[in-house]
């Protein structure tokens, strides 16, 4: 059964109809179209379809619509409002990205990161990318994208 | 194929903000509806079809529910605490480092900053990281139901593969942790085959708490993924107790501690492999669980 709700993604206002077991990731990518963040193995696992709610990374693929009522959502849409995201330059310039499908999960995960802590060390980055796979880059350069990143941050501010 | 849709077996979904509201809407609901914490368990188990609920319960609107608080001598928290709220806080440090390290090993950032302490408990996996961290600890769980709250030593909790003391419609509520006076030092220790994400082959917490004249006042051993349920090994902990701390009692214990566990056979390991190692992490267990125990005097 299908129920109207009321979701703030990237600072807008939407009103959704949607059904009642509805998850978050699917609401994105088909109600709102907002495909940037995306699905792989939608059990939790693999950090593709991570957002953040009120500012921290969450799994969309089993966290349910209606459970972000009420809170911000922001997909990676949303980051790079403003020009490109550093964290996004950073791995488009050191090769973080390869097929590029769990590139956004990435970005999203690591600019969390970034915003809670801005000098992270190799060590923190890994633990917070912890639950993101990669099928393709092997992961250092992700983490020396990340690292980059808070460097290029610091030079901003 | 699990290709993106909704859990389609639900109608509605509600979000009460009070204990008594969700009780009375899952009375008016009925055995179809479920309550949600942050549902990192059950958001999976619905993707595969496994669980087909037709209402859903949201609990973690429950602003009595999301506390964490130091109430005089014990540690109170609410069933729908992250395990992000819960790996941050400062309030374990000295009195239960075992449940902060427990909590930070849960699955990845994404998983802790949803999925919560209650829910952990409530679905009873035999591997879930908190459950012997809170046997070790010596916790009383609170429990709400249509009748009113009870208390429970969690040690009567896990009932069963996969079964807790719940009664239908019955909300856990909060988890509370009895503080000592004595120095109290605690660790928990998870064996996987990874470094992160991974469900534990086997989990060893160890408390201790010390007298004055130095020996061990006290003790709990909590042991996961050994057997159908979370268990405490009264074994080591008899061992443990009255003894002078140091190599010789540990190492005791350790083996006292293999008595008490049935570990299995399954993906993870064999059931020589856990009985092997069981030992093994209880006696390096007890020797970070005494640092602490020491630092914290
Ligand atoms: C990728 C991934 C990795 C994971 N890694 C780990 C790990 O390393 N260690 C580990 O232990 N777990 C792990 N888990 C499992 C899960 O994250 C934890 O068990 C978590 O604590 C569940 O909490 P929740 O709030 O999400 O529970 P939910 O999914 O909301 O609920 C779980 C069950 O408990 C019931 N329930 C919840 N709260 C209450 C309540 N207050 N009263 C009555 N019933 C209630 C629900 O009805 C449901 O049946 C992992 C999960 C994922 C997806
Ligand atoms: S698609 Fe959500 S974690 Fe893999
Ligand atoms: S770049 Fe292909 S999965 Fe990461």
């Amino acid at each position: 059964m299908s129920h109207p709700l009321r979701l703030t993604v990237n600072d807008g206002e939407y009103l959704v109809i949607a059904a009642a077991g509805a998850y978050l990731l699917d609401v994105l990518r088909d109600d709102l179209g907002l495909q940037g963040t995306k699905e792989a193995c939608a059990e939790g696992e693999c950090g593709s379809c991570t957002v953040l709610i009120d500012g921290e990374p969450v799994d969309s693929c089993i966290y349910f619509a209606a459970q972000a009522t009420g809170k911000r959502i922001t997909t990676v849409e949303g980051l790079g409002r403003n020009g490109a995201h550093p964290v996004q330059r950073a791995f488009a310039a050191l090769g973080a990205v390869q097929c590029g499908f769990c590139t956004p999960g990435f970005v999203v995960a690591a600019a969390a990161l970034l915003q809670r802590s801005p000098n992270p060390g190799v060590d923190e980055i890994r633990e917070a990318l912890a639950g993101n796979l990669c099928r393709c880059t092997g992961y250092n350069n992700i983490v020396a994208a990340v690292l980059a990143a808070a460097g290029s941050q610091d030079g901003d501010a | 194929m699990v290709s993106a849709q909704a859990a389609t077996s639900v109608r509605s979904f509600v979000a009460p903000d009070t204990v008594v509201g969700a009780i009375e809407q899952r009375h008016r609901l009925g055995d179809t509806a479920i309550y949600l914490s942050g549902g990192t368990d059950l958001g999976v188990v619905m993707r595969r079809h496994l669980v087909t609920p037709e209402h859903l319960i949201d609990l973690s609107r429950i602003d009595e529910l999301r506390t964490l608080e130091r109430v005089d001598g014990t540690i109170v928290i609410g069933s729908a605490v992250t395990h992000r709220t819960i790996e941050l806080s400062g309030l374990f440090v000295g009195h239960a480092e075992a449940l902060r390290e427990a909590c930070a090993t849960v699955g990845s950032v994404q998983t802790r900053n949803v999925g919560t302490l209650g829910g952990n408990l409530c679905n009873a996996s035999p591997a879930a990281d908190t459950a012997p961290v809170l046997l070790a600890l010596g916790a009383v769980v609170e429990i709400a139901g249509p009748d009113g709250r009870r208390l429970l030593p969690i040690d009567d909790f896990f009932v069963g593969y996969r079964r807790t003391a719940l009664a239908p419609g019955e909300i856990l509520t909060s988890i509370r942790i009895p503080v000592p006076d004595a120095p109290r030092g605690s660790a928990f220790l998870k064996l996987g085959r990874r470094k992160a994400m991974e469900i534990s082959i086997a989990s060893v917490t160890v408390r201790l708490d010390l007298a004055s004249d130095g020996t061990i006042a006290a003790a709990g051993v909590g042991l996961g993924s050994v057997a159908a349920t979370p268990v405490r090994s009264a074994s080591a902990e008899r061992v443990l107790t009255g003894s002078p701390p140091g190599p010789a009692t540990w190492d005791a214990a350790a083996h006292a501690a293999v008595g008490d566990c049935s570990p299995i056979d399954d993906v993870r390991a064999t059931q020589e492999y856990r009985a092997a190692m069981v030992p093994v992490l209880v006696a390096r267990a007890a020797g970070i669980a005494f640092g602490r125990a020491r630092s914290n005097a």
